[in-house]
């Protein structure tokens, strides 16, 4: 269970976030939609330990996250994609992924210069379960290449791969299908189920309405960096604020055409 | 010349000590250590002032492994709030600092003339085989560094290091916690240095402050980007053309008419002149980083 | 130490604050010079340059050379200097700085490190390793109260004054001062509202350059020229730039003074009698001490300089 309560942010005088308040079952997919500059980002960076709120509380089942570091987010299961995947130059897609492990004494300078073996054995787990992950999301043939030479949507279901190598509980996801193509969207999308059907919870930060539509049980729209609406996504369309936000005017079309960019 | 030849190649093999250290806080990490010649001179010092004081050169040692890999984690943590080139800045003033305290402490340090007539393993041992004695040991060292930074480099602790130069906030959203992995790697670091320090120190029986002085660290860079920044073989291939640099140069003055008191100018500036040229024309040095293979046991 | 008689603890105040104000003084104008050049090109070149405080040696024995060896005398050998090492900044700036920025900032920062050693090696191999001093008729110093300042000294503090006001006035009052400004604080922006960064950014590297050279050739004229001058600038330098607020000239003057005041006045606190013991004087050879630990203090600090009044972008 994931609640944020009354959460605000600014930067200088710029309030970016106004009493978000967000509530998320385990298992749920849910959808985060705005316009641009209306504060998604800024709401995951917040979520994600990446930036702590002015304001108000987030908790995850039962633990205070809103004063916590980026990494102690993450040790606690919660992993977040970013809107640009970048991925290292001059790693493999393997150890890329294997990045994304965690491997305790391959980890610690001295104790993995000397357990040798047991270091070996770590990783040699590790490596299996890139593996399947890699197969998982068609990427297998890329192994050896360098991370950073993919292309933009290769780099997006990489990032999606190495955040699932530990198994995350909750996956905050930054556009994950921004800028690919749309065969690799779909398979992203199918992807992105099959890993909600295995017990991971999901956040998607969206444009791409039908996208949202296919995916989300629940959709929260933020506006000025406020929660405008938090319904269904065959709602928004009927919802005069949302519609307003987008087109800035009352006029009920494209919102749920699909269109990926009001 | 056989004498000149194994001092050739001792030295090489300490400076290939202070280059693997380097190595992996410059080319794994990225941190651009500009007082790395601090954890020297902590070696360095620790074994002259333990000498002084009538201490096994084992304990000097000691005494230097573990003062360094100290410094070492409280300037890495110093990282935890500057910009890259902050740091780089600050990093220089602490081994300024440091030199400034040894000039100014001569109770201590001995001064300006730093102390002289250290004892080392192979006091005893005179002649050829002393020179060779001190060849094998620096050479198994630095045989030692490069498997250990090699292992280090390669193993997740590494992989991690070489991710959050590349890609910090990747590597933190995986769960990586920066500022304790840069004090880490300096804490790991510094005491291969440190041992380079003592070893010199104890080969050549003598240590004084203007061995501390910034072009210490300069020279260890220049070794880094010749042989290819963040490749551990170029970083020992780089101190080992450092060194013939420097021994070559001593016989430019028998070919051209260098002036004895331009000599160490006249060499300074061919590393300089050499550095800059790479830098221009081939910054990731002779020996690129490569990409590293995992074996895929199947 | 309380029996001492009133007239007697006046002039033993007098014969210590007059040298401190002077040194003071005379320290600011020289740090300053070197500091405001590095504050105005930071944000241009976006890498910590530590070549800049190389271009004061340089200025000093390209005026040595002009003056002495030319025969141009001080004055014309000093100007001819000073635009000589703006021009070898212009050179670096264009062929070397820009080339390396465009692989990454930490191969920028590695390459002026190098180019700092080439600098010094050259000058040693060229000028030998013994201080040098311009060919300046000796004066007589003028008293103050008990203490001595030398003509050089009233010279470098008046035209460093002069430097700075114009300076001052040139950034708030022209349109040439504006672009630099706007450069200065963000090119990006400053390129795509019409104006010429590469132009701009010359003439900005030339005058930081030169500024440099001409607090050289005021340390010159003040005691000596030396190998070592570039390098025993560095860290106060750059201690007084982010003292200041990078991009801010008004706080790197500032921060200099600040500098210098400490140095010729924390050598000489006892502070035994502070602490109520015995007396306590850190020895003047740590004089140099002080901008070592200024430099860490306000990095760690105050990343952003003392004042607010410029800043550091992340």
């Amino acid at each position: 269970m994931f609640i944020s309560r009354g959460v605000g942010k600014s930067f200088g005088s710029v309030q970016v976030l106004r009493d978000v308040e967000l509530e998320i079952e385990p298992g749920e997919i849910v959808g985060l939609v705005g316009p641009n500059g209306s504060g998604k980002t800024t709401l995951l960076n917040c979520l994600s330990g990446f930036l702590n709120p002015d304001a108000g509380t987030i908790e995850y089942d039962g633990t205070r996250l809103d004063r916590l570091a980026d990494w102690q987010v993450s040790r606690m299961g919660i992993r977040r994609t970013f809107q640009t995947a970048s991925q290292p130059m001059k790693m493999s897609v393997l150890e890329a992924m294997l990045c994304g492990a965690a491997l305790p004494i391959g980890s610690a300078p001295v104790r993995g210069l000397f357990r040798r073996k047991a270091r070996a054995a770590e990783q040699a787990a590790a490596v299996g379960k890139a593996l399947e992950l890699l197969d998982f999301l068609s990427l297998s043939h890329m192994t050896e290449e360098p991370a950073g030479r993919l292309s933009g949507g290769q780099k997006k279901l990489l990032s999606l791969g190495v955040a699932l190598m530990t198994d995350p509980k909750v996956l905050l996801l930054d556009e994950p299908t921004a800028g690919v193509n749309p065969t690799l969207r779909l398979t992203i999308a199918d992807r992105l189920k099959d890993i909600n059907a295995n017990g991971t919870t999901l956040l998607v930060i969206e444009h791409d309405m039908g996208f949202i539509g296919r995916m989300c049980e629940r959709v929260y729209v933020l506006d000025k960096g406020s929660v405008i609406a938090a319904c269904r996504p065959d709602e928004l369309k009927d919802n005069p604020r949302v519609v307003e936000a987008y087109l800035g005017a009352p006029r009920p079309v494209h919102v749920a055409t699909g269109v990926s960019r009001p | 010349m056989l004498d000149f030849a194994l001092y050739v190649a001792t030295i090489a093999a300490v400076y290939a000590l202070f280059a693997l250290s380097l190595n992996l806080q410059a080319g794994v990490t990225g941190l651009l250590n500009f007082g790395h010649v601090a954890f020297f001179g902590v070696g360095a010092y620790s074994s002259g002032i333990v000498a002084l004081h009538g201490g096994h050169w084992l304990l000097g040692v000691l005494v230097g492994v573990v003062v360094s890999s100290l410094l070492g984690a409280v300037i890495g943590r110093l990282g935890r709030t500057l910009a890259a080139d902050y740091w780089a800045i600050v990093t220089l003033a602490v081994a300024e600092c440091l030199r400034l305290v040894v000039v100014n402490e001569g109770d201590l340090t001995g001064g300006p003339q730093g102390i002289s007539g250290i004892a080392g393993p192979f006091s005893s041992v005179s002649g050829l085989a002393g020179s060779l004695s001190w060849l094998v040991l620096c050479v198994v060292l630095a045989a030692l560094a490069y498997l250990v930074a090699e292992t280090l480099t390669g193993m997740q602790f590494g992989r991690v290091l070489r991710l959050l130069r590349e890609e910090p906030m990747l590597a933190a959203s995986l769960g990586h916690n920066i500022t304790a992995e840069k004090t880490r790697v300096l804490a790991v670091a510094a005491p291969i240095a440190a041992v380079g320090g003592s070893v010199y120190t104890l080969y050549i029986s003598y240590i004084g402050p203007n061995q501390l002085l910034p072009i210490e660290t300069f020279l260890v860079f220049t070794m880094l980007i010749i042989g290819g920044i963040g490749n551990n073989r170029g970083a020992v291939f780089g101190a080992l053309v450092i060194q013939l640099i420097y021994a070559g140069s001593r016989f430019l003055k028998d070919i051209f008419p260098i002036p004895d008191q331009s000599a160490s100018s006249v060499r300074l500036l061919i590393v300089g002149l050499v550095l800059t040229a790479f830098l221009m024309t081939r910054p990731e040095g002779l020996f690129a980083e490569k990409l590293r293979r995992i074996d895929v046991h199947q | 130490m309380g029996d001492q008689n009133p007239d007697h603890s006046r002039t033993e105040a007098g014969r210590v604050l007059v040298p401190i104000l002077i040194d003071t003084l005379v320290r600011t104008s020289q740090l300053s010079l070197v500091a405001v050049g590095l504050s105005m090109t930071w944000g241009i070149v976006r890498f910590a340059n530590v070549a800049h405080v190389q271009y004061a040696p340089v200025g000093a024995y390209f005026a040595l050379v002009a003056a002495s060896g030319l025969g141009l005398g001080v004055v014309a050998g000093s100007l001819v200097g000073i635009v000589a090492a703006g021009v070898v900044g212009v050179l670096l700036h264009l062929f070397f700085f820009r080339r390396l920025s465009s692989f990454s900032s930490a191969t920028a920062l590695i390459g002026s490190l190098a180019l700092s050693i080439v600098i010094t090696a050259s000058i040693q191999a060229i000028a030998g390793p013994r201080p040098e001093r311009l060919p300046l008729p000796s004066a007589p110093g003028i008293p103050i109260g008990d203490a001595f300042v030398t003509r050089a000294q009233v010279y470098v503090v008046v035209l460093t004054a002069v430097i700075f006001v114009a300076l001052f006035l040139v950034l708030s009052f022209t349109n040439l001062g504006r672009a630099i400004r706007c450069v200065a604080a963000n090119p990006d922006l400053a390129s795509s509202s019409g104006i010429d960064v590469r132009r701009i950014s010359t003439a900005v590297v030339f005058a930081a350059a030169a500024l440099a050279a001409t607090g050289g050739v005021f340390i010159a004229v003040d005691t000596s020229m030396s190998l070592e001058m570039g390098s025993t600038l560095l860290l106060a330098v750059f201690a007084a730039v982010t003292m200041g607020g990078i991009g801010s000239v008004g706080g790197s003057l500032l921060a200099a003074a600040i500098l210098a005041l400490a140095e010729s006045t924390v050598l000489r606190i006892d502070f035994g009698a502070v602490f109520g013991s015995h007396p306590l004087l850190i020895p003047i050879s740590y004089r140099p001490a002080v901008g070592f630990v200024a430099v860490i203090l306000v990095m760690l600090f105050r990343p952003q300089g003392l004042f607010g009044l410029g800043g550091r972008r992340a």
